[in-house]
This record gives C-alpha cells, structure tokens and sequence, in this order.
C-alpha cells in the first residue's frame, strides 16, 4: 500500500515568536521570578515613597485619597504641606510667605460651616484688612487625639518660620464623650497618616498604647497606608488625583427615622459626665504645649447645633451642666471661646439637620462671625 | 536585463527571546500586582476598621 507522504506546513515566524511568548507569560520561570522580584520591590518602594511625609505633602500625595469625601487623607495631606512649609531665612527676617495661618481643628459640623476655607478667607481679609491662609483640618467625628495630632504636625514649623498661626478648636457638649475606651476603639485610631509625640504622650495619659515607631513614616501609620495604598497606587498609576468636597454633609438624608444618631448625641452627651476631667485636662495640655511656641495662640469656638436639640433629645439639662463646665474651663484657663451661632443669628431653619447648617447664607453668616472675633483678637493686646 | 529577484525568505526565528519577554512581563505583572494583594490581606488579617460617618 502506498504511503501517501505528509508534507508540514512550515510555521510562519510570527507564530513562533507569539508560542514563545504566552510559553514565557504563562510558565514558571528563572526570569520570571526575578522580574516578579524587581517589580514586587519597585512597587513596594514606590508605596513607602508616596506614604512618606514628603511624598504625603508633595504631588503623589494628591493620589492618595480614595474619594472626594476622604477627609482624613486631605486633611493629612494639608498638615503636612504646613509642617514642612519652609523656615524663615533668619529670626530677624521672617519669612516673605509669612502670612498669618488661621488652622481650623473640628468635626463635619466645622467642615460643612466653613467648606474649604475660602469665604472666610475673604471674610478675614475685609475684617482684618490683611491677606490669611485658612486651613480646615476638619475631620467627621474628630477626636481629641487627632486634634492634638493636627495641632502638633500644623504648628511644627509655626516656631521656626515664625509665622503666626491660630489654632481654632471647635466645641460641643457632645465632645466631651470621648472616653478611653472609644479612643482605643480601632474605628476612631489611627485615621490620620500622622505621628505625634504630643498625641502618643495623650495615649500612654489615657491607659492606651501607641503604636511602636520605625522611623519609616509609611509604616508608622499602617493602618492609614493600608487602607489607603490600593487605591493610592492605582490612582498614581493612572494619575487620577481626587478632589476634595468639604461640605457635603447638607447633601447627606436628614431623617433619622431609627433614632440612631440622636441616641448616639444623646449617649455622648451623657457620657461626657464621667469623662468631662480628662477631656478638660487634654485641652488645658494642649493649650500650654500651643500657648508656649511664640507665633502660635489657640482659640475655642463652638460648632453648630440646632437650636433647641438638646431638648429635643431630652437633654437639655446636662448639656448645660457641661457647657457650664466649659466655660468655666476657657475662663480658667484664660482663652476665647467664641459662641458663633448667637453672633450670627441662626435659627432652626438654617440647619439641614441637627448638627450641620445648611449651605450658602447660614455659612456666610458663621464665617462672618469667625473673621470678626479673629479681627477683634488681633486688636487686642 | 534585471537579475532574477530571489524568493522571500524568513527572517531567523529566536523563540527563547520572545519566551524571555513573555517571562518578564509574567513577573513585571505579578509582582506588580502583589503589594496591593498584600495591602488588601492585611486589611482584612490586622483588622484594620475603616472609619465610617455615622451621622453626627
């Protein structure tokens, strides 16, 4: 029987080199390792460049936010720009870019009173007849530690550059409910991508432990950098830096038909009893460290509640019991506190809900009263 | 009178070269990829909580 001869077709060039290539994609290899090796470690660098203090406050730091809302990386980023803003050349000579640093420390109902910062920037310049840098450092449910932490990292080139900066801390009865327990609670540590000798010397103060120190900044704040660095990688890779939206709480549903949050005030209200001391005693802290760098001065102001609230949630009694307690505190201590809201006139009307104004006139009125009292403290001796 | 033009032939195939390249591309995009895995175990290993807005 004959055989009938196959002839192989030969394979074209292109084909061999594409074989060669899914073989080299898709199999283990020595190469691939070692490229696996160098991109693993490139990436790794990258990340602990962008994490660090420099990278923070420099342009890969604008990647670092998953979203428009993510107050805590915006507000990291701009304490850090603050803290390593550069010195003045000499103590004779302050700095030309030494304008005055009005830093505003606070909760959502900071950020949604002053947004981001420019109406009352132009507020100042009308009342104070002088140009001001505001920083709304504002964070929801800020806590005193992470005050602390904001006011050390913004006031740390405050002394060496000389420029003067006020710190402003808003107040609420309902703050005063930060107790031990809720600070070591892992929802509300560590937010922030900062470190602070001042806050870790508050943490050891309140029975807590702060997390040990490497000297790498991206590590010293893991939790930040790991709940941030996906997207912050992603967002470097495809250059898409987030902006950011300051006052969207007024966009936010205003029913609480559960009553969770008006438990929740209430709770913090009443909590604030048992750890009104300690609370206090951070802020009389805190007041020293600040009032001891010349160029820097620390004010109080009260963030917005609507009218009437505290009766609303059957408690109206003890915060006025805790606001009495406050106001005998700046009184003792010798600082402004500035109750905004009776200065600017609000009404109930003026709130979206119970602790966040509305957007446009309420706000200008709020920020009205917030350049005056600055312009009335510069005139004071 | 032109020359006859000689038949079209293919140019030397290195199939190790264009395996290389695959194998390097494998590596670049695994080890690439790998921090962000290890971000996204670590979030969920150290219990790390993202803060959530609760309202007020």
């Amino acid at each position: 029987m004959a055989r009938v001869a196959v002839q192989k077709r030969p394979v074209r060039a292109w084909r061999q080199q594409l074989d060669g290539f899914v073989a080299g994609l898709t199999r283990p290899s020595v190469p691939a390792f070692l490229a696996m090796c160098v991109a693993f470690a490139a990436t790794a660098l990258l990340l602990l460049w962008q994490f660090s203090e420099q990278g923070i406050a420099g342009a890969p730091g604008a990647h670092i936010a998953r979203s428009a809302i993510d107050s805590e990386a915006f507000v990291t980023r701009e304490a850090l720009q603050l803290a390593l803003s550069p010195a003045a050349p000499s103590p004779a000579a302050p700095s030309p870019a030494a304008t005055p640093r009005l830093v505003v420390l606070g909760t959502s109902s900071t950020a949604q009173m002053l947004g981001d910062g420019s109406g009352l920037a132009r507020q100042l310049k009308l009342t104070t007849g002088s140009d001001w840098r505001v920083h709304v450092l504002a964070t929801p449910l800020q806590s005193p530690i992470d005050q602390v932490t904001l006011a050390e990292t913004a006031l740390r080139s405050a002394g060496e550059a000389r420029v003067p900066t006020l710190i402003a801390i808003g107040f609420q009865v309902q703050r005063m409910g930060w107790s031990a327990e809720r600070l070591a609670d892992r929802r509300y540590r560590d937010r922030l991508g900062l470190r602070s000798a001042w806050a870790d010397a508050e943490l050891r103060d309140a029975g807590l432990t702060p997390r040990p120190r490497t000297g790498i900044h991206a590590l010293d704040i893991h939790p930040f950098l790991v709940e941030k660095g996906m997207v912050a990688l992603g967002r470097l890779a495809l250059q898409r830096p987030a902006l950011a939206r300051v006052d969207y709480f007024d966009e936010l549903d205003p029913a609480d038909p559960a009553g969770g949050r008006q438990a929740a005030i209430r709770a913090q209200i009443y909590s604030g009893v048992a750890n009104a001391d300690s609370y206090l005693a951070l802020l009389a802290r805190l007041a020293a460290r600040i009032e001891a760098i010349p160029s820097a001065r620390l004010v109080f102001f009260e963030e917005t509640m609507r009218p009437g609230y505290a009766a609303e949630i059957g408690a109206a009694e003890v915060a006025a019991q805790q606001q009495a307690r406050f106001d005998r505190f700046v009184a003792g201590v010798g600082l402004p506190y500035w109750r905004l809201a009776d200065e600017a006139g609000l009404s109930a009307t003026d709130f979206h809900d119970p602790l966040h104004v509305r957007r446009g006139l309420p706000q200008a009125a709020l920020q009205s009263a917030l350049a005056q009292q600055v312009a009335a403290l510069q005139g004071r001796p | 009178m032109n020359a006859p033009t000689p038949p079209p032939q293919d140019r030397p195939v290195d199939p190790a070269r264009a395996r290389r390249s695959g194998a390097i591309l494998q590596g670049l995009v695994v080890g690439g990829l790998l921090v962000p895995a290890i971000l996204q175990l670590l979030s969920l290993a150290d219990g790390v909580a993202p803060f959530t807005y609760q309202g007020f």
